[in-house]
């Protein structure tokens, strides 16, 4: 949560800064440290409001709200994404669509250079929606966003789904977006375990991603679909 | 001039071996095999397969006919994921024409000497890669992929395969494109810093639908190809593919292929990229159809000149009242 993180970082300086202050300026760290408790109940008051209103908004009857919603939803960023979530699946098909745009708009925002933290609050929000309580759909819509802004840290739940017959496919190159070494060897590591008519693709990615792997060519150029229309004859 | 008796190199050869295949191979050879005035030999006449043959690879599929009738070229294959347009193609095409539902079995035969690539954007890098790769010549259908790597990978392998590649950027074949660049090359109206394009903006999903099944004549996952996996949605197939970022990007690149390209022939800056590039655009407020709806872009060039040009598109105008296609154009000059 980025305002969190924001208080957590100003209360970590006091602390630092206190281990060279003087009694009187002690006291004044410990004076600072209620007005910043205060602070942070305020902020998460703030933010769920923020959050109940992009809710509100992205249910909304009119095309025109809902749009407006789904597009400024980036800056209320972690705190909206499980509720968001909880939206894509709304029966209505339009509320569902904003719920996932806006999802998505998080997801891009905090992927811009320099908010690392707001993106590993993201991302935290995000692997906690890749289990089994959560609808496929929004599983695989999630996993794609980790595609994008998933580090170290997700590869573990991302990796787990490599053994989901549904949705083994999307977190294979998922696994293969996330640079480092931990998707790589998340990869080599669901090679080994995967069935047989699955190593081929995690091979496919262990290759675009320069490892060398023995066995399972690349079937993408060997043509198998089959056309029931004949030729006329000549 | 009074004609030499004397056999020049070419002449002696052909009459050589002519003689000699007369001699050693008294056999018939059909006349169709043979060039002669109006008429392609066999050994010229190019075998051509059409990937994609629904909407504008349909209008090709038509066109390509007319070359079939003069015996310039021959069709050998068409190809398409639906089985509907498929049985269509046949029957345009002609007996004997093979038809196919992958297109990579059209990449194994060895008698194509070239393809015409008419499926959705998202297809095209793939496509034409792998026809490069096989050794086939190619016709692409513009725009000619959806993103830089592509289009990078797209003319390495038309270079390392040493095949001819075209990108069916039609609006600069048009004989008003041609006249307008004469125009302008010939300093008619001096140095050209700046072309404004515009163009009636990207539509609205009005209807939106459910995701679905697919009809049993569409092969989804084969639609699909090179895009993450997602389910059948009736507002998002043939024709409409265009109005999703992922498969068409919408007016700025579906029509501001035909419109910037002569903007670029014009301003010289043909073979050249833009140096910025900047652009704003409506968001869509319903519907599946997510590419924006109104695009204000700006990209600035550097001419072969060394001078600069601004091409601005503007894929945001509304139609005009007496019909939209009027609308569209390029080359106003500041």
């Amino acid at each position: 949560m980025s305002i969190d993180s924001e208080v957590i970082c100003e209360i970590q300086v006091t602390r630092k800064g206190g281990k060279n202050m003087s009694n009187n300026k002690l006291k004044n760290g410990a004076l600072t440290a209620v007005p910043a408790g205060v602070m942070a109940g305020t902020a998460n008051a703030a933010e769920s409001e923020a959050v109940s209103k992009l809710i509100e908004k992205i249910r909304d009857n009119s095309d025109s709200v809902r749009a407006e919603a789904w597009l400024s939803a980036g800056e209320v960023g972690a705190p909206a994404v499980k509720p968001l979530a909880a939206v894509m699946t709304d029966k209505d098909l339009e509320v569902a669509r904003a719920a996932k745009r806006g999802l998505w708009k998080i997801v891009r925002h905090v992927g811009r250079p320099g908010a690392g933290n707001e993106k590993s609050a993201v991302i935290a929000e995000l692997i906690a929606l890749l289990n089994d309580n959560q609808p496929t759909p929004v599983r695989r819509e999630v996993l794609w966003m980790l595609s994008e802004i998933g580090r170290s840290k997700s590869v573990g739940a991302v990796a787990a789904l490599l053994s989901n017959k549904e949705l083994r496919e999307d977190a294979r190159m998922v696994l293969q977006r996330i640079p480092g070494r931990k998707s790589l060897a998340a990869l080599r590591a669901g090679l080994k375990a995967a069935p047989e008519d699955f190593k081929i693709n995690i091979a496919q990615s262990l290759r675009q991603r320069g490892a060398k792997v023995r066995g399972f060519p690349c079937v993408k150029l060997v043509p198998t679909k089959k056309t029931s229309v004949k030729p006329i004859k000549e | 001039m009074k004609k030499s008796n004397k056999l020049n190199r070419r002449e002696f050869l052909a009459t050589a071996a002519a003689g000699a295949a007369a001699m050693s191979f008294p056999y018939l050879v059909p006349s169709g095999v043979l060039a002669a005035r109006g008429r392609t030999g066999a050994n010229e006449r190019l075998t051509m397969a059409h990937i994609g043959v629904g909407g504008m690879g349909g209008h090709h599929l038509g066109d390509m006919k007319r070359f079939v009738n003069s015996g310039a070229v021959k069709i050998a294959a068409v190809c398409d994921i639906d089985e509907n347009r498929l049985a269509g193609a046949v029957k345009t095409a002609g007996p004997g024409v093979q038809p196919y539902r992958d297109y990579r079995y059209i990449l194994d035969r060895k008698d194509i000497d070239a393809v015409v690539i008419a499926t959705p954007d998202h297809w095209h890098g793939v496509q034409m890669v792998h026809a490069a790769e096989c050794g086939k010549h190619v016709y692409v259908e513009k725009p000619a992929c959806c993103t830089i790597e592509e289009g990078k990978a797209m003319v390495a392998a038309a270079r390392e395969n040493k095949v001819s590649v075209q990108v069916g950027s039609q609006g600069r074949s048009q004989p008003e494109a041609y006249l307008a660049h004469r125009y302008l090359v010939n300093g008619n109206i001096g140095h050209i810093s700046r072309v404004d394009c515009f163009h009636y903006p990207s539509p609205e999903d009005n209807n939106p639908v459910p995701d679905s099944e697919p009809p049993a004549e569409l092969d989804w996952d084969m639609w699909l190809g090179p895009l993450r996996w997602r389910p059948y949605n009736r507002r998002y197939c043939h024709g409409t593919f265009r109005w999703l970022l992922e498969s068409g990007g919408g007016q700025i690149r579906d029509r501001g292929a035909h419109v910037m390209s002569c903007a670029m022939w014009w301003m010289g800056a043909d073979g050249t990229g833009p140096v910025t590039i900047e652009a704003t655009g409506t968001a869509p407020k319903k519907g599946l159809w997510d590419r924006q709806r109104r695009v204000d872009g700006r990209d600035v060039y550097v001419q072969e000149s060394g001078l600069g040009a601004d091409l601005e598109a503007n894929a945001s105008r509304e139609a005009a009242a007496g019909g939209r296609e009027d609308r569209q154009g390029a080359g106003r000059q500041d």
